[in-house]
Formats: C-alpha cells, sequence, structure tokens
C-alpha cells in the first residue's frame, strides 16, 4: 500500500471512530499530549487500524510509538514487509 | 477506611476477584440475578440427576498444577471434589471413519500420534513442544514474576493456522491436532496461539470432573466470601449504571435498590454492561469496537437418561463429526458450518451399573431461535419444542452409529436452546464462550481489565479466554489490575 494511501486510511479512521479535526491530526502530533488519546484508546486505535488498513502490526512495536508520524511509518513498514513475504 | 467494591455478577471470576480483593481488605459486596451464584458453574436438576451447564471438566487440577494452585491460593480446593478423568481417554474426537483419543500428559499424546502417522514424528514432537513452550510463558498461567515479553508476544501474535503453515503440518494430522479448537470456539486461523497453548496445555497435563457438580465449587466459593466478610446478594439484576463523568457512581438493580461503591468490578458480558451505561457516554472508538466484535456459536443442548451405557465412558469427553463433516474449521466462515456434537456425562463417578445421565451440545445458527425470543409460555410451546428435537435427530444418529443401541437406551431426555442460555448466563446471542476470541480482542487487545470509566473494571471469560480457567485467571487479573498482580503472583509461585 502507497504511504499516502495508508495516511489518508489513517486519518480518516481517527477522524470518524475518534472524532478529530483532520487539521489536528499531522505526522508531528503527539497521541497523548495533542490528540488527548490515553492507553486505552491506543489499543482501540490499534484494532481500529488493522481492521481499516488490513495490517496486523506488531503490538510490542505499536506501544512504542509516541506520534501520529510514527503511527504511519510503523503502519507503512509492516505493510511493505508483508508484501516482501 | 477500607474501599468498598461492587461486583456485578457471580460467576467464577467474579469470585475469584472477590476473594482476592477481601484478602487485601477491600470491602466486596456481589450482586447476582438469579436465586443462585455461580454462572456458569449452575447445575440444575432433571430426571433425579445434577447436569452441569458450564462445567463438564477441567484443565490444570493435577497436583502443582495451575488450576489447582489458583483454587488452593483462594482457599477453595478440596480434592474430594474432583474426580480425574480416564487417562487414555480424556477427549474422544470420532471423524468420518477414524478417531483419536487425547489422554493425559504430553508423552502418551506424541506417542499415540506418532503410532498414527510414524512419518511425522519430528512435526508432533515440534508441534506440542511449542505448545508447551508457549503456556509455560504466560505469567497469570504459570505463575511467574519475570515475563519474557518477547516470547509472549512471539506466540501471541501468531495463530494456530501459521504455526501448522510454519512447521508444514498438513492432512489429517492437521484435523487433529486443530480439533481442539471446539474447546474455545475459535477457528484455528483466527485463535492466537498462545491462547490455544494454554487451553490445549491444560487438558493435556490433567482433566478432572466435578464429583458433587459444580455447584459444590460455588458453595466453597461462598462459604470462603462470607468467612472473610463479603457479602453476595441474590435476585438483585442490575438494570442501570448511574455514572459521573468517567467514574461510576451507583448500580440500580430491577428491585429499585441502589448501590454506591469506590469500585465497581462487571462480571457479566461486556456488551451488557456498556448497554447499560449507554453507548452515547461512551467513547465512539470503544463503542464502535464494541459493536464489531463477534459472538461465538450459540449452543443447543440435550440432557438425557440411559437406560445402560452402552458402552460409553463417563470420564471421557466424545466430540462426534456426522457424515461429511471433514472438521467444524474445515470449510471457509461466514458459510454454513457442519455441527459437531460433544458429549459428556454429568455424572463422572459413574460405576458401570445402572442409569447413565448424559449431555450433548452443539452449535447452531445465531438467528434459529429468534423467532421465539418474545414468546411467552415458550417452553410449552411445541413448534420450539420440535425445532430442538429436530437439530438433535441427525447428532443422536451419528451417535447410534458409534454406539449402538443409544437410541433405545434413552429413557428420558429434554433440551435447552440458545434462549435458555441467554436467561441463565445473558449474552446477546445465547453464546456459550461469550465473545469470538480472535485475535482482535486477546492479548494486549484484550477487552478489560480497564475500561474507559476509571473505577470500572470488567472481569470473566470475554476478557481473557474461554472456560472455568480462563474466567478464574481472569479475575485473578482484574484484582491484579487493583492490588498489584505480583504480589500475588509471589504468593501464587510459593
Amino acid at each position: 500500500m502507497e504511504k499516502q494511501l495508508i495516511v489518508d486510511g489513517i486519518n480518516e479512521t481517527l477522524s470518524e471512530e475518534f472524532e478529530l479535526g483532520i487539521d489536528k491530526l499531522t505526522p508531528d502530533a503527539h497521541l497523548f499530549d495533542d490528540l488527548g488519546l490515553d492507553s486505552l484508546d491506543a489499543v482501540d486505535m490499534l484494532v481500529h487500524i488493522e481492521d481499516k488498513t488490513g495490517v496486523k502490526m506488531d503490538v510490542e512495536q505499536f506501544q512504542k510509538v509516541k506520534t501520529l508520524g510514527d503511527v504511519y511509518d510503523l503502519v507503512a513498514e509492516v505493510s511493505s514487509q508483508s508484501k516482501l513475504n | 477506611m477500607s474501599k468498598k467494591v461492587t461486583i456485578i455478577g457471580s460467576g467464577i471470576s467474579s469470585l475469584t476477584t472477590a476473594i482476592i480483593l477481601l484478602q487485601k481488605g477491600y470491602e466486596v459486596r456481589i450482586l447476582e440475578q438469579h436465586y443462585v451464584a455461580g454462572g456458569y458453574l449452575h447445575t440444575f436438576k432433571r430426571f433425579g440427576v445434577e447436569y452441569e451447564t458450564g462445567g463438564h471438566y477441567q484443565g490444570a487440577l493435577g497436583d502443582g498444577l495451575p488450576f489447582q494452585r489458583l483454587l488452593s491460593y483462594l482457599g477453595v480446593f478440596h480434592e474430594d471434589d474432583y474426580i480425574e478423568l480416564d487417562r487414555d481417554h480424556v477427549d474422544v474426537y470420532r471423524f468420518e471413519g477414524w478417531g483419536f483419543s487425547y489422554g493425559t500428559g504430553y508423552e502418551k499424546n506424541i506417542l499415540n500420534l506418532i503410532k498414527i502417522f510414524p512419518d511425522l514424528e519430528e512435526k508432533i514432537k515440534k508441534f506440542f513442544d511449542r505448545v508447551s513452550e508457549s503456556a509455560h510463558c504466560f505469567p497469570t498461567y504459570y505463575f511467574k514474576t519475570e515475563i519474557d515479553q518477547k516470547l509472549v508476544m512471539k506466540h501471541l501474535n501468531i495463530s494456530l493456522s501459521e504455526v501448522f503453515d510454519e512447521l508444514e503440518i498438513e492432512g489429517r494430522l492437521r484435523e487433529v491436532l486443530e480439533a481442539p479448537c471446539l474447546l474455545h470456539g475459535v477457528s484455528p486461523k483466527d485463535v492466537s496461539f498462545g491462547v490455544h497453548s494454554i487451553m490445549t496445555d491444560s487438558l493435556i497435563v490433567s482433566a478432572h470432573g466435578f464429583k458433587n457438580g459444580g455447584k459444590q465449587l460455588v458453595k466453597r466459593f461462598t462459604d470462603k466470601i462470607v468467612e472473610l466478610g463479603g457479602e453476595i446478594l441474590l435476585r438483585k439484576k442490575v438494570t442501570s449504571i448511574e455514572r459521573d463523568g468517567k467514574r461510576i457512581k451507583a448500580v440500580t438493580c430491577e428491585s429499585g435498590e441502589s448501590f454506591e461503591s469506590d469500585l465497581f468490578i462487571s462480571g457479566i458480558h461486556p456488551k451488557l454492561i456498556f448497554e447499560m451505561i449507554g453507548h452515547e457516554n461512551l467513547r465512539k472508538s470503544f463503542s464502535s469496537r464494541l459493536t464489531k466484535i463477534r459472538e461465538s456459536d450459540p449452543f443447543v443442548g440435550a440432557y438425557l437418561l440411559l437406560k445402560d451405557s452402552v458402552g460409553i465412558n463417563a470420564k471421557s469427553n466424545y466430540y462426534f463429526y456426522p457424515k461429511g463433516t471433514q472438521s467444524v474449521f474445515g470449510v471457509e466462515l461466514g458459510q454454513k458450518r457442519g455441527p459437531f456434537v460433544f458429549m459428556s456425562s454429568p455424572l463422572r463417578t459413574y460405576n458401570g451399573e445402572g442409569e447413565l445421565p448424559l449431555s450433548l451440545h452443539a452449535p447452531c445458527q445465531s438467528d434459529e431461535f429468534k423467532r421465539f425470543e418474545k414468546l411467552e409460555k415458550r417452553s410449552k410451546d411445541e413448534e420450539y419444542l420440535k425445532l430442538k428435537e429436530e437439530l438433535f435427530k441427525p447428532l443422536i444418529e451419528t451417535i447410534e452409529e458409534e454406539f449402538p443401541g443409544f437410541k433405545k437406551s434413552i429413557v428420558s431426555i429434554c433440551y435447552s436452546s440458545p434462549l435458555t442460555n441467554q436467561f441463565y448466563n445473558p449474552s446477546p446471542n445465547g453464546s456459550a464462550y461469550g465473545i469470538y476470541h480472535d485475535s482482535t480482542c486477546t492479548g494486549v487487545k484484550s477487552l478489560g481489565p480497564r475500561t474507559h470509566f476509571e473505577n470500572l473494571y470488567l472481569t470473566g471469560q470475554n476478557t481473557l479466554f474461554p472456560g472455568l480457567l480462563g474466567a478464574s485467571v481472569s479475575g485473578l487479573r482484574t484484582s491484579g489490575h487493583i492490588v498489584g498482580i505480583k504480589s500475588i503472583l509471589n504468593q501464587l509461585k510459593n
């Protein structure tokens, strides 16, 4: 999946499911400080993103993400790896 | 001042949580909707026999094994309450034209499989090594205070099917190794290997049945709870929940009584508790996730009394696959599955003489009983009775082929439907295993124990994995979140 498609998919999920304004969804937005999410939201987010993109994430790696940019990168990385496999 | 806790529902997870919190000085009150506590440990009397609703058999109850250690830690384990199942034939799987019996002990199962599949010795050994390695790495199962996070993740992040693919296990061997998926109701493609390994390990290391029914264990639990100063209030069906922002203030029962406390723990189906809170009061992200979570298959049950045993071993469990059903998971999800039937006896002490009671359980379609949902005096409705009877006809024929004379030997029979289940142990569709425990709601992605409400916790099979062991361990996990898991695991370890 192309990176831009991934970014768009994740943004769409976040704005729909977490009711976040699109203007807030920038790569440097911190999930907890800027988007007001907590650790439980992060789990819900993981499930929604997997559902939307069809990409199965490594939970351990996902627990390390801090910004939205980290999320885009991780999903893109896992997506390209699964394509190679 | 000690903190007050209200627990909703009195299944084994709630009872486990209650004892741990009481031991740690909390004030605990349990609200149970029925006239008797116990959830799936309920038994009911028909034809002079106590039939189990859920406690058909238990794994890991042998000396030094996890379930026995947990029950001993809680002060509710009494050796005399249990009887060991047939060590050579715990779970007897009958496929079309062949079969396999799982027994007690890894070595025995490995040797028996090698006898059938002599060329696949290495694969068989590798598979069981992996099951054991996985089961032993979970800290709340074999009770460890140190956790190898990488190993846990390795086993949680892979499905059972993916493990078969990696080990190149196919055909009949795969069929017999995936058959125990019936114990959690999740397809091998969807079940996390970690979860599956715990269920498999628990039944390989030891298998027991209740001598005097699941209600005996409930009595042990309730006696202990009362001894520790807790209270169990019966006929208290919680119907509404009052909240104040992100805190739960009180729960109100059908009777009109309201109960306030510092903490609330829900042992009932998560969908039901959040429905009471109201989806409009949940974060949309959580509400939509919860709505999307599937339920496992609903079950129909038949409870029989046989004139004599016709060769059925009361210390075995039987799984039959009617003709044409290669394996219940052999077809893609979404298509109508061929049913299997699970048969066991509630009278594990049966000595081979006299009448033998049996129960049969089989999955059915979710919508099959929908039309009878609102019907008053349903139990007398002819169409309802006929549907239950019809569903069992082909299944009884299958058993007859295995045990000639079975049909003629039936003295009495009665049935249950998903609606019966919905009444006694409410779930949205009358499923026995609760939510469909696929990879979207197990491991880190489990629902609970924490919730988006700061003083509401979840417990029960839906928050971990199904079965009495799964539910009881979920109680350990929930109380661990409240009082700190390390000190509890340290005590359990020793």
